[in-house]
């Protein structure tokens, strides 16, 4: 299944909603539009999970790709919407410990102004 | 037009005259440029003829026929017809000759150039067949000189004369250039070749396609006795395909040697990576062993290994690269041997800590990372220390107790620059079981689009905890087969199962 990427931006915040499952032969896309976001200063990037069911090994390194390079430009690459089995995925590798992670886009991008 | 008209047969024009003469006709003539060509009954000193009549070809009279008869209409219309049906056999008559001249010329070009490809089959390397096809062309289009540029990228380069080397690389480099611009075949005369300033009576230049582009030219240089004419431009065509199709050849074959000395390599890589991931299982006192692993592709990213130390301690690390394939693998081998130096020396925490500084850097620049656990079993205590940097699904099973998972207080390698992974403690008696997987287990998926899930992984360690460690890691895989039946291996499979036993 093809992946759907919705973009836009909220005030200097771009946040991208992904609907689908999110695995090796889907990150192309979004490994561009992470490359294209992080070129622009802040890099304030939301990655919107809540309509994934599902995130492979391959799409975990792309978001902690886009969380190191958002973090050299002095931005961050922070995620929302995360329903249960990804909760649990993000538990298990502890990669909430290395990720911000929010419960709703509008407390992501809020974060921010913080 | 001459030529033309004696092309058809006497006794047609015989059949003619015969007729007109039995009609009461004095004389039957055919007349060319104002001179008598043919006469019947006989030649006489003056032609008594007074009916005329032109044959026309193309609209243009080429001959006229002339008859000594009544100059009734009915004789000039039997004239003008006549006349017309000469000109229609003339007509005939030339279409027969220039097809059958046709035929001629396309059966010596199959001979000739059947010759060409019989004589350059004796040569050893593709140089000297181009060679010896340069050195024909020249003979069969009749020229003083021939030459071939081949430049295929990355693949067949070379330039051959005949009879000697006539241009230098500039000129013909942009030979080349100019062929391969216009794609078509290009015939200059001595003007129009000085303007490329190039000093020839003439020069023909046939492009050759090879894979698709015009990566090659042979030249035609100074056509003895004058012009290039349409037969010599069909020969130099079929020539030029001809050497095309030789190279393109070649092309091909070297390709697939290429590709055949990279499947090979492929082959050797593939065996070492088996070899990473095929330890001897160690025989520890007290400890039933069982390990393997599944790569979903020809290569994984997934690794397990076994440390003895002198210390009477067992070390064990079992990992998954982040992504699959060849990228992974090779990370994986480069992460094994961070833990393999790491691990003698300290505790599983601080060798986590010490490997997540050195691999840090390589994983960044590859936008990977790697799961880990580790862990380190005290024979003589009985006591399994151990660290989990985000690997799951981990599995303890005490001998009295359900199976439960142990959840990684850390994340994996290569995320963070400082990551710490604490050692927790676990007393690891008779009967106490161990099972750590990789996420291709549990992440399996069914027809149904359902996972394997960890509740039935730990249902089935629960319900196979009496047996030895390897009927517990074959039923693991079993029960996993059967549950995602029909449905590809998606992600690298690993197990390592130890179990405590009496000493």
């Amino acid at each position: 299944m093809q992946i759907q990427l919705n973009t836009y931006a909220v005030n200097n915040v771009k946040v991208l909603n992904l609907v689908g499952r999110f695995d090796t032969l889907n990150v192309g896309p979004v490994q561009a539009w992470i490359e294209e976001a992080v070129e622009v200063e802040p890099a304030n990037l939301v990655v919107d999970l809540q309509d994934v069911p599902f995130v492979d090994s391959t799409g975990l390194a792309t978001l902690v790709t886009g969380m190191k390079r958002s973090r050299e430009k002095g931005g961050d690459l922070r995620l929302c919407g995360l329903q249960q089995p990804l909760r649990l995925i993000f538990e298990l590798t502890r990669l909430d410990k290395a990720f911000e992670i929010f419960n709703s886009e509008e407390e992501a991008v809020q974060a921010f102004a913080a | 037009m001459l030529i033309n008209l004696t092309a058809i047969d006497d006794s047609q024009l015989e059949i003619l005259a015969e007729a007109w003469l039995a009609s009461g006709a004095s004389v039957f003539e055919v007349w060319v440029r104002e001179k008598r060509l043919a006469c019947w009954p006989d030649f006489e000193v003056d032609s008594t003829a007074n009916l005329r009549e032109s044959i026309y070809i193309d609209g243009m009279p080429v001959a006229e026929l002339r008859a000594g008869a009544a100059p009734t209409k009915a004789n000039s219309s039997r004239l003008k017809a006549d006349a017309e049906l000469v000109s229609n056999l003339i007509k005939l008559t030339a279409n027969l000759d220039n097809v059958t001249t046709e035929l001629i010329d396309t059966q010596d070009q199959l001979v000739a150039v059947y010759g060409l490809a019989k004589a350059a089959e004796n040569e050893a390397t593709l140089a000297e067949e181009m060679q010896s096809l340069v050195t024909r062309a020249s003979g069969m289009v009749k020229v003083e000189a021939s030459f071939l540029i081949c430049n295929v990228p990355g693949s067949v380069t070379s330039i051959k004369f005949h009879p000697e080397p006539l241009l230098d690389s500039a000129s013909l480099d942009s030979i080349l250039k100019i062929v391969q611009a216009s794609e078509e075949e290009i015939l200059l005369d001595r003007e129009e070749s000085a303007k490329f300033a190039l000093n020839f009576d003439n020069i023909l230049l046939m492009p050759i396609r090879i894979r698709g582009g015009v990566h090659a030219v042979l030249g035609f240089v100074n056509k003895i006795g004058g012009d290039f004419l349409s037969p010599d431009i069909k020969l130099a065509r079929t020539i030029s395909e001809h050497i095309g199709s030789r190279i393109e050849n070649a092309v091909l074959n070297e390709q697939d040697l290429e590709q055949v000395k990279f499947q090979s390599e492929l082959e050797l890589a593939q065996k070492v990576h088996f070899n990473l991931l095929t330890n001897q299982l160690p025989k520890v006192a007290g400890l039933d062993i069982w390990a393997a692993s599944r790569p979903a592709k020809r290569f994984g990213g997934d690794f397990y290994d076994f440390l003895l130390q002198p210390s009477h301690a067992l070390s064990f690390a079992v990992g998954d690269i982040s992504g699959k394939g060849l990228p992974a693998a090779l990370l994986m081998a480069i992460t094994r041997t961070v833990f393999r130096t790491k691990t003698p020396q300290l505790t599983p925490g601080l060798a986590m800590v010490r490997s997540n500084e050195e691999l840090y850097e390589p994983f960044t620049k590859v936008n990977m990372f790697a799961t880990v656990f580790l862990g380190q079993y005290d024979v003589d205590e009985r006591k399994l220390l151990y660290a989990n940097a985000g690997h799951s699904p981990v599995i303890y099973r005490p001998a009295e107790s359900e199976a439960r998972l142990l959840l990684a207080d850390s994340t994996a390698i290569g995320i963070l620059r400082t990551n710490q992974p604490e050692n927790h403690q676990l007393d690891f008696q008779p009967g106490d079981l161990l099972v750590i997987g990789t996420d291709g287990l549990n992440e399996a998926y069914n027809e149904r689009e359902e996972m394997f899930g960890f509740e039935r992984l730990l249902a089935f360690v629960n319900s196979m905890a009496n047996k030895p460690a390897k009927e517990i890691a074959e039923g693991i895989y079993h029960a996993v087969e059967r549950f995602s039946a029909g449905h590809p291996q998606y992600d690298d499979q690993t197990l390592m199962v130890i179990k405590s036993i009496a000493a």
